[in-house]
């Protein structure tokens, strides 16, 4: 009896919790988590590593970066938390708000005084001390701009999936900041997009034609503008600098054999955090936004860049089931295209270290240092855990039930 | 996928269902495929070819800086030194990092350095390159006041490299002997090009990490393979002798209006040269200051008609072979003829009576012809060569001549005739104070040196070998030789302005018809010189002075002789040489 008296009253208190919170706790996506809290801590040893002796960025205090770098990521979660927590309704009503919000950032960067030029690309923008990237923004708004429109118009017409007619609004809306990043110009940040928009058209459940369509454009705008001579030669050059370093051998090329030096130099094990040569004499330029991964190669080795490759393989395949399992056209679409987002980039970024994608400056997603980006990814990340959350824990979840659907409408 | 489909619809919407998932499902595939390519490229890089991409690494980070081994000094026979390496240092820039700071670090290095203001700014401006020199051969004083001036105002990107130079203290001093250095520390005259080899050692080097940047990486490992220090020299030149020579040379030089000059004196029984001085001459601290062909040493290089001078090897022959005594006894005439060529002396007279002792005293060649009648120029040939004519000196300067001397089988009766007074063969100076030093050194020619031994790098000195030498013509011919000669710096002599008070003084004028470039004499151009050496009786020091063409009329005794007389002097006094006290001895000059 006296014994019985606590048990039951704890099993109640368990019961009890269980009960009141299957709510959030139960349906945060743990392991996605997990891979993008491991991706942060590598991501801000490594920036950490990279500018411990490059005075000429830190100014002599070794822990500037690292401070900056923890600093964006927790701004970034404060973000990202905010996105989770909100009702996805509200997140909804916003969508076209920020979509309008990124595109008027990206034309602020050629107005003079707001927009600065860095490396001669209009990427940036200088507001009250801070510099922004809208680009990255952009990212982020083109997928919730069009989620937002896809799900307009298939359940206005209360059908699951997308119809032929309903791509072309959203490629519209993802075509206005698409034309101004190419202004800037940023091709790397470009073909990120494109890729996004592909997978966010074709994983939306457009016909196989519309797809088709698509990546025949995209070929023949690609040969037009290597034939018409749109493209310098230098830029071709820089291009396809990946495969042979001296095409352009003080530019692309030389990063690229840099980092790949940097890559081999740190054998299965590597030589240890803070201990790489290559990267504490500072050989690979830009090493602690786009060449980040090189000092993982360098200072943790193969162990350490495949841990890498395989948190992010954690990170897609948590986003992509999260899309999976999304039961709304809305939260679909934002899912996919988040992960065509995240996957993508990290695919270009890693491919342009590992020398078998062209250099193009995109940063690792949650490990490259840059604030916007970091803001961009962790915001991102917020989303998904919102559509995971509002898909967890239903019954049959996962399940396309069509009078949902018409409920979430409002 | 639970529920039932019941409608038409249903199997519509299913049929979407089903394909996005299929399509995510393609997606997957695609990830999974891109990650084992990453898995298998890192494997590849990290894996398989990590040794090679190690070893570039390692290239890339290490830097190998050459260390200049120092070049080895030169010193005088007392240890003074006429060439020394100084400590320097090289400045360079880093024009990435310089760029933005040019005008201030320009101002800084003008201000301390005294480089040139705008061509440093546009050095530190250099596109396109991290590495331009600014500066070789900077005191170390100067450049780290530059560089401490620049760290404290926090400019970065000027960087000091080790870059040793070679200074001559005593300026032009023996510059004609030394040499210099081209800009790349190879000796391109002089001593400096003969020894260069030894004098500058082998280089080292010392590997170190550096960053991209290219600056060094304290306390990283770095490993030094220690240069080899050059050997030094040390001359038998006294520095001081050969100082004032050469401002007493420049003197007569100006004087007499000669287009150049030489003065050799000789330690006489060593052969040791201790004043190799010439005018003009180099200052091997800036040689390009002088016109080219005052950089060598023309005491070598230059070869001309010896003329009188040469009578004393003439009479040292016939002395030797006993074909004639002090007091000969010879009727000359007025003049004589030869294939056709009339000869003749300096002064007209008509067939006068002179001793031997007479023709050496006043320097007349029928009397010198007429003396060596008896002897073929077979006879005379070996004794030439034996003095040295003919042959380089092997004194160890660059370009030395051996100078002209036929075989005596080809010389005509003008031709051996010519010969006997010094024309129609030519020497180079030092050939010529060599031979006049054998007559000092009782016969014996010892080659003369310039090098008395090699100077390590701790200071020691190892001795030079024995200069060669051998007897010409005996003692008793040597001396009965340096006793005729005493009378040319007598009162009635050719050279009485060489004649130094307190010291019996042995010598021999000679002015020569210069060869002109058409070919033939030139009538108005001569060589006037002096060989001389003193005390008569037991000569200590041989000398020799070549003036060339000189403009004032001068002949051997005038334009030459006063240069002897001081310089012996000086030499004289230096070296405590007491004077014999003993009376030249008056031999008759005329019968």
């Amino acid at each position: 009896m006296t014994v019985s008296m606590p048990v039951r009253r704890g099993g109640s208190t368990l019961a009890g919790a269980s009960r009141t919170s299957p709510g959030w706790l139960r349906r945060v996506d743990w392991l996605l988590l997990a891979a993008v809290a491991g991706l942060l801590v590598i991501g801000a040893l490594l920036v950490w590593s990279a500018t411990l002796h490059r005075e000429d960025l830190t100014g002599g205090n070794e822990d500037a970066y690292l401070r900056k770098q923890v600093i964006n990521a927790a701004i970034g979660l404060v973000l990202g938390g905010v996105v989770a927590a909100t009702d996805h309704r509200w997140l909804r009503l916003w969508a076209p708000v920020l979509y309008a919000a990124s595109a008027v950032g990206l034309a602020l960067v050629f107005v003079p005084g707001v927009g600065a030029t860095i490396n001669g690309s209009h990427s940036w923008l200088l507001v009250g001390g801070l510099s922004l990237q809208p680009a990255e923004m952009a990212k982020f708004g083109v997928v919730l701009g069009m989620a937002f429109v896809l799900a307009e118009r298939s359940e206005a017409h209360l059908r699951h999936g997308v119809n032929a007619v309903d791509v072309v609004p959203a490629l519209a809306i993802a075509a206005v900041p698409a034309l101004l990043i190419l202004a800037q110009p940023d091709l790397g940040t470009l073909m990120v997009l494109t890729v996004t928009v592909f997978g966010v058209v074709g994983l939306s459940g457009a016909p196989k034609r519309w797809l088709f369509l698509l990546a025949g454009g995209g070929a023949a705008v690609v040969v037009f503008a290597v034939q018409s001579g749109l493209l310098a030669g230098y830029q071709l050059d820089r291009f396809g600098a990946f495969t042979d370093p001296s095409l352009d051998p003080q530019g692309a090329g030389y990063n690229t054999q840099q980092a790949r030096i940097a890559i081999g130099n740190g054998g299965i094990t590597g030589q240890g955090l803070f201990n790489g040569t290559q990267t504490q004499a500072g050989f690979v330029p830009e090493q602690h936004t786009d060449f980040v991964f090189t000092v993982a190669g360098e200072e943790l080795g193969l162990v350490g860049a495949a841990a890498i490759v395989a948190l992010f393989a954690l990170l897609l395949w948590r986003a992509l089931r999260i899309a999976r399992q999304a039961d709304d056209l809305f939260g679909r679409v934002t899912a996919v295209g988040i992960a065509c987002w995240f996957g993508f980039q990290a695919f270009q970024n890693i491919g342009m270290c590992l020398g078998i994608m062209p250099v193009t400056g995109v940063p690792l997603p949650l490990v490259s240092y840059g604030g916007t980006s970091m803001f961009a990814s962790l915001t991102a990340v917020g989303l998904l855990l919102n559509v995971h959350l509002r898909t967890a824990g239903r019954p049959g979840h996962g399940v396309v039930v069509q009078e949902r659907m018409a409920r979430s409408r409002f | 996928m639970t529920q039932a489909p019941s409608a038409r619809g249903t199997t519509a919407t299913d049929r979407r269902t089903r394909r996005m998932q299929v399509r995510i499902r393609v997606v997957f595939v695609l990830t999974t495929f891109v990650l084992s390519l990453f898995a298998a490229r890192l494997v590849q890089l990290q894996g398989v070819d990590a040794s090679a991409y190690a070893s570039m690494a390692t290239q890339e980070g290490t830097r190998v800086v050459e260390l200049h081994a120092e070049r080895g000094v030169i010193r005088d026979r007392d240890g003074e030194e006429l060439a020394s390496s100084v400590d320097g240092v090289a400045l360079t820039a880093d024009p990435s990092m310089t760029e933005k700071n040019a005008p201030q670090i320009a101002a800084v290095l003008s201000r301390v350095v005294g480089m040139d203001y705008f061509r440093t700014v546009e050095q530190l401006r250099t596109p396109n390159t991290r590495f331009v020199w600014l500066q070789r051969q900077v005191p170390t004083w100067q450049s780290e006041r530059a560089l401490k001036l620049l760290a404290s105002e926090g400019i970065t990107g000027v960087f000091a490299q080790r870059d040793p130079f070679r200074t001559y203290p005593a300026g032009n001093v023996a510059g004609n002997v030394l040499g210099f250095l081209n800009i790349d520390g190879t000796g391109i005259a002089g001593l400096e090009a003969v020894a260069d080899e030894r004098l500058s050692g082998t280089d080292g080097s010392e590997t170190y990490m550096v960053a991209g940047s290219g600056a060094q990486i304290p306390l990283a490992p770095n490993s030094v393979d220690d240069p080899e220090q050059g050997t030094g020299l040390q001359l038998t030149l006294d520095r001081d002798l050969q100082w004032y020579a050469q401002r007493r040379l420049q003197q007569a030089v100006r004087e007499t209006k000669a287009s150049t000059g030489t003065a050799i004196i000789t330690h006489v029984r060593t052969g040791e040269v201790l004043s190799l001085a010439e005018w003009p001459t180099v200052d091997p601290n800036k040689p390009q200051t002088v016109a080219e062909a005052d950089r060598g040493s023309r005491a070598v290089q230059n070869v001309y008609e010896p003329g009188s001078v040469q009578k004393l090897m003439t009479f040292a022959a016939l002395l030797d072979r006993e074909q004639v005594t002090a007091r000969t006894r010879l009727r000359v005439p007025g003049e004589m003829t030869f294939d056709g060529a009339t000869v003749g002396d300096w002064w007209d007279h008509g067939p006068i009576r002179l001793t031997a002792t007479g023709v050496i005293s006043q320097s007349s060649n029928l009397g010198t012809i007429r003396a060596a009648s008896g002897l073929r120029g077979s006879d005379l040939e070996p004794y030439l060569r034996s003095f040295g004519l003919g042959e380089p000196t092997g004194i160890g300067l660059p370009g030395e001549s051996g100078g002209i001397l036929a075989p005596a089988d080809t010389w005509s009766d003008i031709t051996r005739a010519n010969i006997l007074f010094g024309q129609g063969l030519s020497v180079t100076a030092v050939q010529m104070a060599a031979a006049v030093n054998t007559v000092a050194n009782d016969g014996v020619y010892v080659a003369p040196t310039l090098v008395s031994g090699r100077v390590a790098p701790d200071g020691s000195l190892t001795p030079a070998a024995e200069p060669e030498s051998h007897r010409v013509v005996s003692r008793r011919a040597a001396k009965t030789l340096q006793q005729m000669t005493e009378a040319v710096t007598a009162e009635d002599g050719t050279a009485p302005a060489a004649a130094i008070p307190g010291y019996r003084v042995s010598g021999k004028t000679g002015t020569a018809q210069r060869v002109s470039k058409a070919g033939g004499y030139d009538a108005t151009a001569t060589v006037v010189s002096f060989a001389g050496f003193a005390p008569a009786d037991d000569p200590r020091f041989s000398m020799y002075i070549v003036l060339d063409d000189p403009k004032s009329g001068a002949g051997g005794g005038s334009g030459a002789g006063p240069v002897f007389r001081d310089v012996m002097g000086f030499a004289l006094q230096r070296y405590a040489v007491a004077p014999s006290g003993t009376r030249a001895p008056r031999q008759p000059t005329e019968w």
